[in-house]
């Protein structure tokens, strides 16, 4: 997007004006005494450790899978093979996230879309199967459960998993999801449970992992749904932490454990990391230093090391354009950069293909080389927090500070997180946003290469859609049937009643969750349960 | 003039409501009556389409190509007057597919004037090539 | 919804689209929708008509989606039209209410029709009369109107329902003045909504108090419900279900006098312009009021 004139404004996403330069001057008051600090200072906007990349490159960690448990699997080696240094499990999306089993008539009608946006995992078989042989010890396992109702079945089966083959939970290490902009905001599903059910599991994950997985990340607070949903960076970050209060104020009331310990383990998130360069490495900066002050100033933590936000990173999966494929290399590679400047901990880019379907193997291969070229080849990692000082950027982190806390204000004097998602106030800047969005493109004020201008293609490779395998769906319901008449019938049915029976009350749903899972109960049991006890959310949209 | 009533619905799971609400807005702000069912399988969306007496189907496409065909078999067989047109994720083969049924449709990137352009077409509102 | 193929429905596609195309006619107005809902107020009026009203918001789609496998076990078939807000700027709408419905209970039993206002302002469709008149002649037992949800001074479906289900959330009293916009005084039975949100027993109160003012014996009842989980919509059917046992010649004499009213009006209008449009219209030099009562009375001769 270039202006007519250099006199007309240009503003960040956060509809913060740009100027065209910056000197010292511009940069707040409230900000220009932070400015000098060194990376491991706080408000730690700079990073938390001096050393930065020296001492721990950020993790290269892909979303993967599709098909069977085992074509997961497969997926899963490669990249590993290929130079990522942690694994995300992907689940089939017609049935985690709704809780069906394949059998269900709403996965029937759909049979062939069954495993192509994720493995199919009804029971712990096959989460044994998609883990065979993967180093659940040495390396960062992400177990799925994105979705809020999915959480609970997909931390347990990887966990009932690990127990199985000898590993001590107590040192697992690897990261849940859970996540409310996902579940709620920007992936709203045809039935779920209501939102106060999705912030019991969450506590209930927290408090479980606090006591018997103290290098799990329970749950992760993610940005990246809200802000591909439409949410701009300050409304990213103020609705982020609107999140996480709402799961610190949870674990308060609930008095169990000590909030220094759940906020340690909420300080894995995770953020979108998009194309304006310069906002999304602002963003990361504000981000720390938000998570910092709130911590100070609304919980009274004193300790240092709770302060600590680890980010994790996914490039736009909306900004990958579906015309000429390859220009989205640069774009994922750009992205990434942004997020390296931001000083993130771990990150995913998104395949080239990413607007015609799943990664190819090609593309998800390219996803890793894209990192370690960044890695090896350029020097971003030599040195910590480069655009430290910077005019620019000093003064934008501090702008965003400023919008993103307002933001998270509003929301809290609308009723919270949760009640902002309930009302579908939320949703409803989403689409203000979406719409504003197209409406730059349609007018041609904003620049698609390759979609609004530049139309002429002479690239040689014709890249289709990944369809991944075709008999997912098939050996899902074989391998369904197979639990259902090889297991200790008794066993399971007596866990599901037992499943019942927590939901119903208020103890930690973790612990009978194992039970559920290592009694072979499967998906769609467990969220026949969740249905008839928790009912379905309200959607506030209608699409 | 009686506005012009379309239909849209998603025939995949995926809960992703982006793009959908986007054109539907955009499809309003045009003078049409936009009827939207989110999630529904064949046999729901063959019953809105025949109750709700649309004069366009709008299928919005995410996953496997062959349940987007089996809805649009079922429209054609059930209402062959009825037009039909789709957009999503849909790779370049999954494309032709769709355009070899008749229908028209819009990957990512297509423009929303575009969109409007066509449900003005097949409606008969304009015959504008 | 099972997963029918069209093979199976081949028969029963063609009465619905009839069907279905009759209520798009008579949508469109104009001499073939008055001759359609002519023809069917030749039948003996047979359907119940239930009304359901409130704020937006409040829950209405759910609640119908919750109580309609009570209404089909009790009827059989039902038919349920759903009115929202068009837009006065582009004419366009968005009609979200067929998505709130769990479609698990739609099969050939259940006939769904979303429709716009079309810029009718009285919280239903100008055409949501004739379509019960329609729906009725082709046999569903049970019509179900849900209205626009802005339930101000819109009360035409108090005219044309049998019953009329007021629905409120707790905190109505904060936002929603249901006594200024008469809804107190014609409500045949208030549903408090999505009760599990805070303030329910003052709502309750609130609502008590209010319709404890009405000149009736006994004031409509008030109802608890939870739509999306099911709690307290049993009760509510039962109630419902009782409120329209209505005597089938009340039902029918009162819709056919409106249907009549309406009709002869939307003739008159129909047949003046026609008249405006014709040479006959041409007027002298006069004045205006004089121009009036001189273009009536050269309207009237012309009928003779």
């Amino acid at each position: 997007m270039r202006p007519k004139d250099p006199q007309d404004t240009v503003q960040a996403c956060s509809d913060i004006p740009l100027k065209s330069y910056y000197t010292a001057e511009d940069i707040p008051a409230s900000h220009a005494e932070r400015v000098n600090v060194a990376p491991g200072e706080a408000p730690y906007h700079r990073g938390f450790h001096p050393s930065g990349y020296r001492s721990k490159p950020w993790r290269i960690f892909q979303l993967s899978g599709f098909g069977k448990p085992e074509d997961e699997n497969e997926r899963i080696k490669f990249l590993l093979k290929n130079g990522e240094t942690g694994f995300i499990m992907e689940h089939d999306r017609n049935t985690a996230d709704h809780c069906y089993n394949v059998d269900h008539p709403e996965v029937l009608a759909r049979r062939e879309d069954v495993g192509l946006t994720g493995a199919v995992m009804q029971s712990v078989r096959d989460t044994a199967i998609c883990l065979d042989g993967l180093p659940m010890d040495t390396s960062f396992g992400h177990a799925g459960g994105a979705v809020v109702q999915h959480a609970p079945f997909a931390l347990a089966a990887y966990w009932a998993v690990a127990k199985k083959r000898g590993y001590d939970l107590s040192t697992l290490a690897g990261t849940g999801q859970s996540d409310f902009n996902l579940t709620y905001l920007g992936c709203v599903t045809k039935q779920q449970i209501p939102t106060d059910a999705g912030l019991r599991f969450n506590g209930d994950i927290i408090e479980f992992c606090t006591e018997h997985l103290p290098r799990w990340v329970p749950v992760s607070i993610a940005g990246y749904n809200g802000a591909d949903t439409g949410l701009t960076p300050d409304q990213e970050l103020g609705s982020l932490f609107a999140n996480a209060v709402e799961y610190l104020d949870e674990i308060q009331l609930r008095g169990r454990i000590p909030l220094e310990v759940a906020a340690r383990a909420c300080g894995g998130v995770s953020f979108r990391a998009s194309i304006k360069i310069f906002e999304e490495a602002c963003k990361m900066r504000a981000a720390r230093l938000m998570w910092s002050d709130l911590l100070k100033e609304r919980y009274d933590i004193k300790d240092e090391r709770v302060a600590n936000l680890r980010i994790h990173c996914v490039t736009a999966g909306s900004k990958m354009a579906y015309q000429q494929p390859m220009n989205n290399l640069v774009r994922g590679a750009l992205m990434a950069v942004s997020a390296v400047l931001g000083g993130v901990q771990s990150l995913g880019v998104s395949g080239y293909d990413e607007a015609l379907s799943i990664p190819s193997e090609h593309a998800h291969q390219m996803s890793v080389r894209i990192q370690q070229i960044l890695m090896e080849e350029t020097g971003l990692t030599d040195v910590t927090d480069p655009l430290g000082g910077s005019y620019y950027v000093e003064t934008l982190t501090a702008q965003l500070v400023e919008k993103s806390w307002a933001f998270f204000e509003e929301i809290q004097t609308r009723g919270g997180y949760l009640a902002c998602l309930d009302s579908g106030w939320l949703h409803a800047k989403a689409e203000e946003n979406q719409h504003k969005e197209f409406m730059q493109t349609e007018s041609g004020a904003a620049n698609i290469v390759g979609v609004t201008m530049a139309h002429d293609d002479s690239s040689p490779f014709e890249i289709d859609g990944f369809i991944g395998t075709d008999d997912a769906f098939d050996v899902a319901l074989e391998r369904l049937k197979e639990v259902k008449r090889t297991r200790h019938e008794k066993g399971a049915m007596r866990a599901l009643k037992d499943l019942e029976r927590v939901c119903r009350g208020s103890d930690n749903i973790m612990p009978v969750m194992m039970d559920c899972l290592e009694a072979e109960a499967t998906l769609g049991e467990v969220g026949d349960v969740y249905r008839e006890v928790f009912g379905d959310w309200r959607t506030p949209i209608q699409c | 003039m009686k506005p012009k009533r379309i239909l849209m619905a998603k025939t995949g799971l995926d809960g992703h409501w982006r793009g959908p609400t986007i054109v539907a807005r955009a499809l309003r702000d045009a003078g049409f009556e936009v009827i939207m069912i989110g999630m529904a399988t064949t046999a729901e969306i063959v019953a809105a389409a025949i109750d709700e007496d649309v004069d366009l189907v709008g299928l919005n496409i995410g996953g496997h190509i062959d349940v987007a065909l089996r809805a649009v078999d079922a429209v054609q067989s059930a209402a062959p007057d009825m037009p039909i047109f789709a957009g999503g994720t849909i790779p370049p083969h999954a494309c032709k597919q769709l355009e070899a049924k008749g229908l028209e449709v819009f990957p990512p990137g297509s423009m929303l004037t575009d969109i409007v352009d066509s449900a003005n077409r097949l409606t008969g509102l304009s015959t504008a090539p | 919804m099972s997963d029918v193929t069209s093979a199976d429905w081949a028969d029963g596609f063609t009465a619905r689209r009839a069907l279905a195309k009759s209520i798009s006619a008579v949508e469109s107005g104009g001499p073939e929708a008055l001759a359609i809902e002519q023809r069917a107020l030749q039948q003996p009026a047979a359907a119940h008509v239930l009304g359901f009203t409130g704020p937006p918001g409040a829950g209405k789609s759910s609640l119908i989606s919750a109580l309609l496998p009570h209404a089909l076990d009790h009827y059989g078939a039902v038919a349920i039209l759903a009115v929202d807000p068009s837009s006065s700027l582009t004419g366009g709408a968005l009609l979200g209410d067929r998505v709130r419905m769990d479609y698990r209970h739609f099969d050939q039993k259940v006939f769904f029709r979303s429709m716009a206002s079309r810029g009718y302002q009285g919280g239903i469709a100008a055409a949501t009369r004739a379509s019960v008149n329609v729906l009725d002649a082709a046999g569903w037992p049970l019509v179900i109107i849900e209205t626009l949800g802005i339930g101000q001074v819109e009360l035409e479906v108090m005219d044309l329902a049998d019953r009329v289900a007021v629905v409120l959330n707790p905190g109505w009293g904060d936002s929603f003045q249901a006594n200024k916009a008469g809804l107190t005084e014609q409500g045949d039975a208030f549903v408090l909504n999505k009760a599990d949100r805070p303030g329910l027993e003052n709502a309750k109160i609130l609502l008590e108090q209010s319709l404890q003012c009405l000149p009736t014996a006994t004031p409509p009842g008030v109802f608890s419900t939870i739509a999306t989980d099911g709690e307290g919509i049993p009760e509510l059917w039962q109630a419902l279900s009782n409120l329209m046992q209505v005597p089938a010649g009340e039902q029918q004499s009162r819709r056919r006098s409106v249907a009549i009213m309406e009709g002869a009006k939307a003739q008159l209008l129909q047949d003046f312009d026609e008249f405006l449009a014709s040479p006959a219209a041409a007027s002298p030099e006069t004045a205006p009021s004089e121009g009036a009562v001189d273009l009536l009375q050269r309207f009237y001769r012309q009928r003779d």
